[in-house]
């Protein structure tokens, strides 16, 4: 009696839910490019049905199918996906389904990064039958051009002092961005913490907080006044480069490792210069 | 009728009920300290008013009005619950914010009899009193060890017997940590009871703040204790997995669904991340003179202290330096709460990620964020009108229940 009882209040619960609809006739997309930077892009998508399902990609200029026909970017899109969903199903490490991997429903704002500057991308939405898992309707695209990022020339030096540093670089009048992570922290496979420079970066961007932390002419750094939370006998892998006002990376990134000890802080590498301060 | 339906299953249910108890150990040592009565009903067999789940904190939701949600999840909680779980309260040897050795405590959750499945390790949602903690009361995930779980429920800093301190309020790595250090301890510990579960697989679990703690302990699970704790599959719900887009979005619409949750963030964060900020520079007159009582008392429920501090928009709750990112205090303050987002993780295992898309106690922005971070991995999103926050705590409740 009370199991049916509790399945009565399941089932109340489950009746004031919202039910998924399943769309598997075509519908509009209306595709906005928000905002284009050098190496980033943000689009909003909005399906005319809110419960279209809808994968999007961007396609560089210089992909071997940026001038083909609708069906075959559709066709290699959806097969590199297939392939994809395969090969990790393969492999156990998905067992949810390709939908929900892949396919976006409602609107959606979303963004395009490490894309190469001033070069047009394409914009790729196309809608998915969520049961068959085949493409329905066109292929919906919006081309822009990436921005140019003036690549300028600007490198540092470091001087240490006891618990104290000071990044000088070498042109005053241009902006520029550092940031320090404790090495197990940075986990970019290709082992280099480029990639978790870029997202730093593109994290201070995204939230409108970059014009605040970036430099400009020499910064001292004094420990751990200025970061309390610094953790003593930890590495710290520091990245340095010149950066624009819109969070592009405008030079090469350098990069140091400093351990605060006891008081002290000692750099162990750096790909800069280093100078003791009198 | 619907109404009539629920007191009638409420009556059944408690007619059914005995008292169960709660041992309280010592996890470390396996030590029994002793035994309380259970509070989940009171002496004459009615069930304690102060047991409940997440409550909107203002009107009723229209999506379940003719019906109290608190009344859906005493159904269940009291079908699940009659003499079918042993309730372990207890201590253990944790982590400070800052690392150093802390004793905390938490509960454990285990169906009565028969085989247990999984180690099922809950992070619970935002708290106010310390006897809403869940080593002090019945904690509503507790629901899912009817289910042949081993449920495992941390206090968090500054609740159960570190009541006394300052809550680190959504402050990542010391709260997963908490977490992760009670099922360290708890493993043993059922072992020596002979109550191991038949899988070392774990499963993990949370809405809210108890949410985004989850993604935080998968994040540590995954990066230091895979090994001990291989995860079978996650469920997050209604998630602050982005503070700082959480901060944006309520400066944006100058309100919050969670007024608590501003002074338990400043002070949490700063607390957490050793900031040094001065809470002056961000509260409004009303809410420095009264939050520290009100917060950190640990005498009030999230709803009172929304109710003391009397506002809901921001302009009438902070300071306006501090609902300025860009000024020199709060920068700092938002620095560290994009320090404390949950989402910068490859998932390995399955997650379920819930929202409502009514939210606005916690923005479904949140979620959004977490789809944007996860697409491609094995994340199972459910998105729907779900309404308000307390009501989607409540489909998520049943919805993991179902699913486990």
């Amino acid at each position: 009696m009370r199991k049916l009882l509790i399945l009565c209040v399941a089932a109340m619960l489950a009746a004031s839910c919202s039910k998924d609809t399943i769309v598997n006739t075509p519908c509009n997309f209306k595709l906005t490019v928000d905002w284009v930077k050098g190496s980033r892009a943000q689009f909003t998508i909005s399906p005319e049905n809110r419960n279209a399902c809808y994968v999007y990609g961007v396609m560089p200029y210089d992909h071997p199918l940026y001038n083909s026909s609708d069906e075959e970017i559709i066709k290699f899109q959806l097969d590199w996906m297939h392939s994809d969903y395969a090969n990790a199903r393969y492999e156990g490490t998905i067992d949810g389904d390709f939908v929900d991997m892949f396919c976006y429903k409602g609107t959606r704002t979303v963004k395009s990064r490490l894309m190469s500057p001033d070069c047009d991308h394409k914009l790729l939405v196309f809608q998915i039958d969520p049961e068959s898992l085949e493409a329905i309707g066109p292929l919906h695209t919006a081309v822009f051009h990436t921005s140019p990022v003036p690549e300028v020339d600007i490198h540092f030096t470091i001087q240490c002092k006891g618990n104290s540093f000071c990044i000088l670089p070498s042109d005053h009048s241009l902006t520029w961005f550092w940031e320090y992570e404790a090495s197990d922290r940075i986990t970019d496979v290709y082992g280099s913490p480029y990639f978790f420079y870029y997202d730093i970066l593109d994290m201070y961007d995204e939230y409108d907080f970059l014009s605040g932390i970036l430099s400009q002419g020499p910064e001292r750094w004094t420990l751990p006044d200025d970061d309390p939370s610094i953790k003593e006998g930890v590495p710290y892998v520091m990245s340095v480069s010149g950066c624009s006002a819109d969070g592009e990376i405008t030079s090469s990134v350098y990069y140091a490792t400093f351990v605060y000890q006891g008081g002290q802080i000692e750099f162990v590498y750096s790909d800069m210069p280093l100078m003791a301060e009198e | 009728m619907k109404k009539v339906l629920s007191l009638a299953l409420s009556a059944i249910v408690l007619f059914a009920c005995t008292h169960p108890d709660v041992e309280i150990v010592d996890f470390d040592t396996f030590h029994v300290l002793s035994v309380k009565e259970a509070d989940v009903f009171m002496s004459d067999g009615s069930l304690n008013p102060d047991i409940r789940v997440m409550e909107d904190s203002d009107e009723p939701d229209t999506k379940l009005a003719y019906t109290n949600v608190n009344a859906i999840v005493r159904d269940i909680l009291g079908e699940v619950h009659c003499n079918k779980l042993i309730h372990i309260a207890g201590t253990y040897k944790g982590h400070d914010v800052d690392g150093s050795p802390l004793t905390l405590s938490g509960k454990l959750l285990l169906p009565k009899e028969g085989p247990i499945k999984n180690l099922l390790i809950v992070s619970h949602y935002t708290i106010g009193a310390n006897y809403e903690a869940p080593s002090e009361t019945f904690p509503m995930e507790g629901i899912w060890a009817a289910k042949g779980y081993a449920v495992v429920i941390a206090d968090y800093i500054g609740f159960g017997v570190t009541s006394h301190r300052i809550h680190p309020y959504m402050h990542v790595s010391s709260t997963a940590r908490s977490v992760v250090d009670m099922a360290l301890a708890v493993k043993p510990y059922l072992k020596f009871i002979g109550r191991q579960p038949e899988s070392e697989e774990v499963i993990l679990a949370g809405y809210s703040q108890g949410g985004s703690t989850t993604l935080a302990v998968m994040d540590l699970i995954q990066d230091k204790y895979e090994h001990i704790f291989p995860l079978k599959k996650v469920y997050a719900g209604g998630g602050p997995y982005d503070l700082a887009a959480t901060f944006d979005t309520s400066m944006e619409w100058d309100e919050t669904g969670i007024p608590c949750a501003i002074p338990m963030i400043v002070q949490g964060i700063n607390a957490g991340d050793n900031l040094g900020l001065q809470m002056k520079d961000f509260f409004a007159p009303k809410l420095l003179a009264g939050y520290d009582e009100w917060i950190n008392s640990k005498k009030y429920t999230v709803k009172e202290i929304n109710g003391l501090i009397g506002a809901k928009t921001l302009h009438e709750i902070m300071t306006e330096e501090g609902r300025n990112k860009h000024s020199a205090e709060t920068a700092r303050l938002f620095q560290a709460l994009l320090g404390n987002g949950v989402l910068n993780f490859n998932p390995h295992a399955p997650i379920y990620l819930f929202h409502s898309t009514q939210d606005r106690t916690v923005p479904f922005v949140n979620a959004l964020k977490a789809e944007y971070w996860f697409k491609g991995w094995n994340v199972k999103y459910d998105f729907g009108e779900y309404g308000k926050h307390g009501t989607g705590c409540i489909h998520f409740l049943v919805k993991v229940y179902q699913d486990l």
